[in-house]
């Protein structure tokens, strides 16, 4: 890319107004790779499970056992003892009533997932690539009619102190639709997770990249629904790639965007706070096959259209086509003509 | 921001988007730049780097016209649009002449759907009442 695109930061307190110009960053230009972004997102996905299992005695805690054969009863091991209904009922095996189950879930279950870490950093950047462009944030379903640019830039966000004024600003740049969409969409979950502290589903709404810690944003944001903040530092796919689909809508403070050059690096140079990181390449550099086939190098190259051959009539079958059996045999109508006339004398 | 071409884009969006909408074996888009609501790269105006929708933005306001042109990174001013409501006994001028500017700068199929879909609308339109979009 020639001449490196600009990306315009907005000030936050005041709506519209420019504050300055960035050059887009080379991650905003990394490949889209849904096919990374996926496989990364439904492994890490898993590492924040909590393992659940079955008791290790449930079903054993009798001194069952078999009766063996010769007294004409299954060879299931039985209660042992008498006086009892309980007794000489079937024990121990997942047929059986109050037995242990078939292959008891056990805590060793390999849970959580190991992702490469080069895998993990190109689906990153990949995410935010496509968070930065406007049909797949739109296609993601976020309302993101009004916003002025995307990806959004604001400066002085992290400076917010205050819940409403935090909306205010957020209203201020267009994305204001996009979080009546998520506070609008908080239901009852659908299910036992009701009874679990997971009572409420909420959409994912506008994600606020920061750079200092301390920001008093941080706690500006929490009591807005379907708002996360994520650290330009710590970016997440599961932030980034919600569900592992790509194009989150990201609102940026002017600090963490113009950490990203330094953080993943360019294409020129590798990433510094990500030590030696390097941008995938695009497999193709120009992926418009359309505009690629109408190219004049393609098209000088181009044989002529062929002509296109003249497509012949349909056979017409001549026992059902008179046209087509006078054609083949002229004397056929002749001969017709006579069995007839022959007929016609006879009767 | 970087220009993403089309067929990358139709190629994230073909098997999931917030627009599909799979019913009966079919599948339709709520795109709304979408002319024929088809879920299929032609008409996917999300997934072109210059599209045309004729909709009406919300379901609460009057049925009025509206096309849109796709504009790279910035939604805000994706919009050129025409504003029409639709009045009784045809097309409003704009319209028109807002569908030749579109013949004029590109794909002719294209353009000859908008008008479809717009007539479709407009003979929808129960005069005097305002009626919300029911698609």
């Amino acid at each position: 890319m020639a001449a490196r695109p600009v990306i315009t930061v907005f000030d936050a307190k005041t709506k519209g107004e420019v504050k300055e110009t960035v050059p887009l960053p080379a991650v905003l230009t990394a490949p889209i790779r849904l096919d990374i972004v996926r496989f990364v997102h439904d492994n890490l996905a898993k590492n924040k499970r909590q393992p659940y299992a079955v008791s290790e005695w449930t079903g054993h805690q009798h001194s069952a056992e078999s009766w063996g054969t010769g007294r004409a009863v299954a060879r299931i091991p039985r209660i042992s003892g008498s006086g009892t209904g309980r007794a000489a009922q079937g024990a121990f095996g997942n047929m059986c009533r109050s037995g242990r189950m078939f292959a008891p879930t056990k805590i060793w279950r390999r849970w959580h997932r190991k992702v490469n870490l080069k895998q993990k950093r190109h689906a990153v950047a990949a995410a935010v690539a496509a968070s930065a462009v406007p049909a797949l944030v739109m296609a993601r379903g976020h309302q993101i009619d009004s916003v002025p640019e995307i990806p959004l830039v604001l400066d002085g966000i992290e400076k917010v102190e205050r819940t409403k004024d935090l909306l205010k600003v957020l209203a201020s740049y267009g994305a204001g639709d996009d979080l009546a969409r998520a506070a609008k969409s908080v239901t009852l979950r659908a299910g036992r997770g009701k009874s679990r502290n997971r009572r409420f589903t909420v959409r994912r709404g506008p994600l606020l990249v920061y750079d200092d810690d301390k920001a008093s944003v941080l706690k500006a944001f929490r009591n807005i629904p379907g708002v996360d903040a994520v650290s330009v530092h710590k970016l997440s796919i599961l932030k980034l790639a919600p569900g592992g689909t790509l194009g989150r809508f990201i609102v940026w403070s002017a600090a963490a965007f113009k950490a990203l050059d330094h953080i993943f690096g360019t294409y020129t140079q590798t990433g510094t706070e990500k030590g030696g990181y390097q941008l995938l390449r695009p497999v193709m550099a120009h992926a418009d096959v359309t505009a690629i086939v109408k190219s004049e190098a393609v098209q000088n190259v181009l044989r002529p259209i062929k002509e296109t051959p003249e497509a012949h009539d349909r056979k017409a079958n001549p026992y059902k086509n008179k046209k087509a059996m006078d054609r083949l045999n002229p004397f056929h109508k002749l001969k017709k003509r006579i069995e007839m006339i022959k007929a016609k004398r006879s009767v | 921001m970087a220009e993403v071409s089309s067929d990358v884009l139709w190629g994230l969006l073909k098997n999931n988007n917030s627009f599909l909408i799979r019913k009966n074996g079919n599948d339709f888009s709520t795109d709304p730049y979408n002319l024929l609501n088809a879920h299929k790269q032609k008409f996917a105006g999300i997934a072109s780097n210059s599209g045309v929708g004729v909709s009406s933005r919300k379901k609460s306001d009057p049925v009025v016209l509206r096309l849109k042109k796709l504009r790279k990174n910035q939604p805000k001013k994706n919009h050129h649009e025409d504003t029409v409501v639709i009045k009784r006994g045809g097309f409003a001028g704009p319209a028109r002449n807002a569908l030749k500017a579109i013949v004029e700068s590109r794909n002719t199929t294209l353009a000859k759907v908008a008008l479809e879909r717009m007539k479709k609308l407009h003979s929808t339109e129960v005069p005097k009442k305002v009626i919300s979009r029911k698609h």
